[in-house]
């Protein structure tokens, strides 16, 4: 009788653990209390620089700058990456990275200054540009980015990104405003 | 030799005022009350006890004394973290040999056997020595601890009266689930000699290979159910569970991460308590359940 | 079009009402009426309206001066140079993000006993520089940067005290910013470093957040004589975290009480020198972190002194560690048993943090006997402190102890002399 109840528990588990597994993968809601930066340890908020990354094996990191999260995987090469997600810059709506349109600009405050941002929709990323400044990447060439933390170039450029900043003040405003949201 | 004989008088005394079979229920009670102060005299009267007293006194008043290097004591510290493990250490391992050995012993003897031909409810046995170890064992504890605190204070250790309470408490929880974990193990073993071989072993997989096991066993784990099933791992393993009640209450919960930050927010609230009673209960009513089921097996025999 | 027209006659309502009465009264109106360098004193009550100051001037309360405005502008804007605001309160009770109490930007300016009540930014400094911020206090909702600076150098922030709220100093791209003797507490991050080169950060306070100081992307920082304590609720907490900051100097810190003391990452060529690091869970904890000098350390009574991951590198020596064993044969101060820490905590929860729940669980004994964890990645100290160089903190008073043991010892005494009694009596 013991036996029979073991293997039935046995079998639920399993099934259990196989659901599990044939789940797709869909991104979990930022928590943050909790979450940190896989990648530089600030807290991660739920706003528009959030970024996620799912391995295969169903662990998931969150990052707080899309540069934190390419700044692990090129650390972390032999990861089994399952799939990844950025947020929309207008909704905060999880993306999937590949569908996403990206914008660099070096007046764009991220978390991390790592000054790209992502959108669902091209047509967002060209109505950002053509308010602000910018170049638009696409997900391929996202890959080949030099991901700097501008620093040195910003300081060189003050004085563009300085009239850059107050040129549009009402858009650049919730860049701005990366460690509070 | 004489316990027995205290012990059987008890028993038969009880018998003679005829009301077993008037009133079952009443009577079962009686009976579990006779078991119990019988069980906390022996206990109390043998000579380990007053070994465990000297040897809870010297190991909790060095404890206690170490703490004098440092300013007071109130959070989760080394000496803190140290003076758990030690509890944890020591308590379940007494606490499951003293536990199996009060039900082994009854079986070596003859004196179950003799039980048996008495229409003697198993479950008043049981409880009743569990009531009878319980109350031994914490008077044996709490004159050891309170001395040691003496000890202590007196001699300049600074000590926070809830730091303090918290650790009793621990420490009497601890002596309650591995009493019941040991008279569990004295109902399934014929001997003595087999009570120990099991307690040792049940102690040193609860405690001291308790990681290591959980963490094989995960490894066969898809990653996202882990953490499900080591939540789940602190209620097989009251010890562990303890300890993590123990780190929550000194507000040292933050340590064991993100994964758990609810379980630990529950932890710090009322409610943890209700949960911990509760717990205790139903961990107890299994074991008292398997208990049974085993004696009442032997019985027929 | 009808809606536009009701806006309109509302916008010119509102706005033509108070200019065309009250112009007179109002602060913005005396500040313009002022001479440049003069002192424009405010008399005793409450003003709602938010004014701008871009002249040199001095704005000083007379008694209880309260400015409140719930517009999305600053309530204070300072520009230009040499303004100085004195004696206020202020109030910022908009609720749009990126509203702040005050916005400074221009050169030396200086704000002094002001005090700032806001759901959003405390004070705000944008391309400002030399400007001093002293006496003051900053409470907010835990949503905003307390004082958050940006692109502004040479600031100086003194004796200000900062409750709840999100970043207590926040300074991005802000070189040689200064803050002394400043308290902050409740809120996220104490004080939060990014970009910002040449910081002097001397003898604050920053306890009960989730990080006392977080210092990252830095270099030729001074952070000396502070107080990290009690920043350990969060579990991600830490006292201060170092994070890729180069040739900082972490020195005389009272470092206690933290989930995690000090947290070095990337961080390299740095001095960790005469901390005091005391009941902490986790001590210090380096990762992937080389280069860097700890030494005359005093690692005492926290949980687990020292964990280090891929961080053999560092010339870790003479600190004194409570758990080490000391043996000085020659006399020498210093112990001739290197003290080893061990990476196998922080190896065994690096892929599975879940594992953290084992966090000094007494079969870990076991388990670390069992796990391989690469021996030439620990953290070694050669010559351990024989003893601590601290300072004896206040004792608690032991009556209430010694009165419970007391009442301990009867209850079990009396059970033990029950036990005892004869049965029959």
């Amino acid at each position: 009788m013991r036996k029979m109840y073991f293997i039935f528990m046995l079998c639920a588990l399993l099934i259990i653990t196989a659901a599990c597994g044939k789940k797709e993968v869909s991104p979990r809601a930022i928590d943050e209390k909790n979450d940190k930066c896989a990648q530089c340890n600030m807290a991660v908020m739920d706003n528009q620089f959030a970024t996620q990354l799912i391995l295969k094996n169903g662990k998931t990191f969150v990052f707080d700058d899309i540069g934190c999260m390419y700044k692990w995987k090129s650390e972390n090469k032999n990861e089994n990456i399952e799939a990844e997600f950025v947020r929309d810059y207008h909704s905060k709506e999880w993306v999937e990275s590949d569908k996403a349109t990206y914008v660099y600009d070096q007046s764009i405050r991220t978390p991390m200054a790592y000054n790209v941002i992502s959108f669902q929709d091209k047509k967002d990323a060209e109505a950002f540009i053509s308010k602000n400044s910018g170049k638009i990447l696409n997900f391929d060439q996202l890959q080949d980015h030099k991901w700097k933390m501008n620093k040195e170039m910003m300081e060189k450029n003050m004085q563009d990104g300085h009239t850059d900043m107050n040129g549009d003040h009402s858009h650049m405003d919730e860049g701005n405003d990366h460690s509070h949201e | 030799m004489a316990t027995t004989a205290t012990w059987m008088r008890a028993m038969i005394i009880h018998m003679n005022e005829g009301q077993i079979y008037k009133c079952p229920f009443f009577t079962a009670g009686g009976v579990m009350r006779n078991i119990w102060k019988a069980e906390w005299r022996l206990t109390i009267r043998q000579r380990s006890s007053y070994t465990f007293v000297f040897l809870w006194i010297f190991v909790l008043s060095l404890l206690f004394l170490l703490e004098r290097n440092n300013p007071a004591l109130t959070g989760y510290t080394n000496m803190t973290g140290t003076i758990a493990n030690i509890v944890l250490y020591i308590v379940p391992l007494f606490m499951l040999v003293a536990g199996s050995f009060s039900i082994a012993n009854e079986m070596e003897n003859g004196q179950w056997s003799l039980l048996c031909t008495y229409p003697l409810p198993t479950i008043a046995y049981w409880v009743g020595k569990l009531c009878g170890q319980l109350t031994a064992q914490s008077a044996i504890f709490s004159l050891s601890f309170s001395l040691s605190l003496l000890v202590g204070t007196l001699l300049g250790s600074s000590l926070s009266l809830k730091w303090v309470l918290i650790l009793y408490i621990f420490s009497i929880s601890l002596i309650w689930f591995f009493l019941v974990i040991g008279l569990t193990i004295g109902s399934f073993s014929e001997t003595r000699w087999q009570a120990l071989i099991l307690s040792v072993g049940v102690w040193f997989f609860l405690i001291m290979i308790w990681p290591t096991a959980v963490i094989s066993v995960l490894s066969f784990v898809p990653y996202p159910m882990i953490a499900p099933l080591l939540k789940a791992s602190l209620f097989c393993n009251p010890a562990e569970l303890l300890r993590i009640v123990f780190v929550v209450q000194l507000d040292g919960g933050a340590v064991f991460g993100q994964s758990y930050d609810e379980l630990i927010s529950f932890m710090q609230t009322k409610a943890l308590w209700v949960l911990f009673v509760g717990y205790m209960f139903i961990f107890s009513s299994i074991m008292l359940a398997f208990s049974v089921w085993k004696l009442e097996r032997k019985k027929r025999q | 079009m009808k809606k536009l027209w009701y806006l309109i006659v509302f916008l010119m309502l509102f706005w033509t009402h108070p200019s065309s009465i009250h112009a007179e009264s109002t602060l913005q109106y005396l500040i313009d009426q002022a001479p440049e360098h003069s002192i424009v004193r405010i008399p005793r009550g409450v003003y709602h309206e938010s004014i701008v100051l871009s002249k040199p001037v001095t704005l000083q309360g007379n008694g209880q001066v309260t400015i409140q405005s719930c517009r999305k502008e600053p309530v204070i804007s300072i520009k230009g140079q040499r303004v100085s605001v004195k004696n206020v309160t202020v109030i910022q009770c908009s609720q749009e993000k990126n509203a702040a109490a005050i916005q400074v930007s221009g050169t030396h300016h200086r704000i002094e006993h002001v005090h700032i009540r806001t759901k959003g930014i405390g004070i705000k400094l944008e391309h400002a520089y030399h400007t001093v911020i002293t006496q003051s206090s900053i409470k907010g909702e835990k949503q905003h940067n307390g004082i958050d600076l940006w692109k502004s150098e040479q600031n100086v922030i003194e004796k200000v005290r900062i409750e709840k709220v999100r970043d207590g100093i926040y300074m991005e791209q802000s070189d040689y910013t200064t803050a002394v003797q400043n308290l902050i507490q409740q809120s996220n991050y104490g004080i939060h470093i990014m970009y910002s080169d040449h910081i002097t950060i001397q003898k604050n306070i920053s306890k009960n957040n989730v990080a006392g100081a977080m210092v990252m992307e830095t270099k030729g920082g001074k952070i000396e004589n502070n107080e990290f304590i009690f920043n350990n609720r969060n579990v991600h907490a830490q006292g201060i975290l170092l994070f890729d900051a180069t040739e900082t100097k972490v020195v005389r810190n009272n470092i206690s009480y933290n989930r995690v003391g000090i947290l070095a990452e990337s961080a390299s060529n740095n001095l960790i020198l005469s901390n005091e690091v005391r009941g902490n869970f986790i001590g210090i904890q380096f990762k992937e972190a080389n280069g860097n000098i700890v030494s005359n350390n005093t690692f005492i009574s926290n949980v687990n002194e020292a964990q280090a991951l891929s961080s053999s590198d560092n010339e870790v020596k003479r600190n004194y560690w409570d758990a080490s064993l000391k043996l000085d044969a020659d006399g020498s101060g210093y112990s001739d048993i290197p003290y080893k820490t061990n990476p196998f905590f922080l190896s065994l929860t690096k892929d599975i943090p879940e594992y953290q729940l084992f966090f000094h669980s007494p079969g870990m004994v076991v388990l670390q006997k069992l796990w391989k964890s690469p021996d030439n990645e620990a953290m070694t100290d050669d010559s351990p402190l024989m003893t601590a160089k601290i300072q004896d903190e206040s004792k608690s008073s032991s009556g209430v102890i010694i009165v419970f043991s007391l009442l301990l010892f009867l209850g079990s005494i009396t059970l033990w002399r029950i036990g005892r009694k004869k049965e029959d009596a």
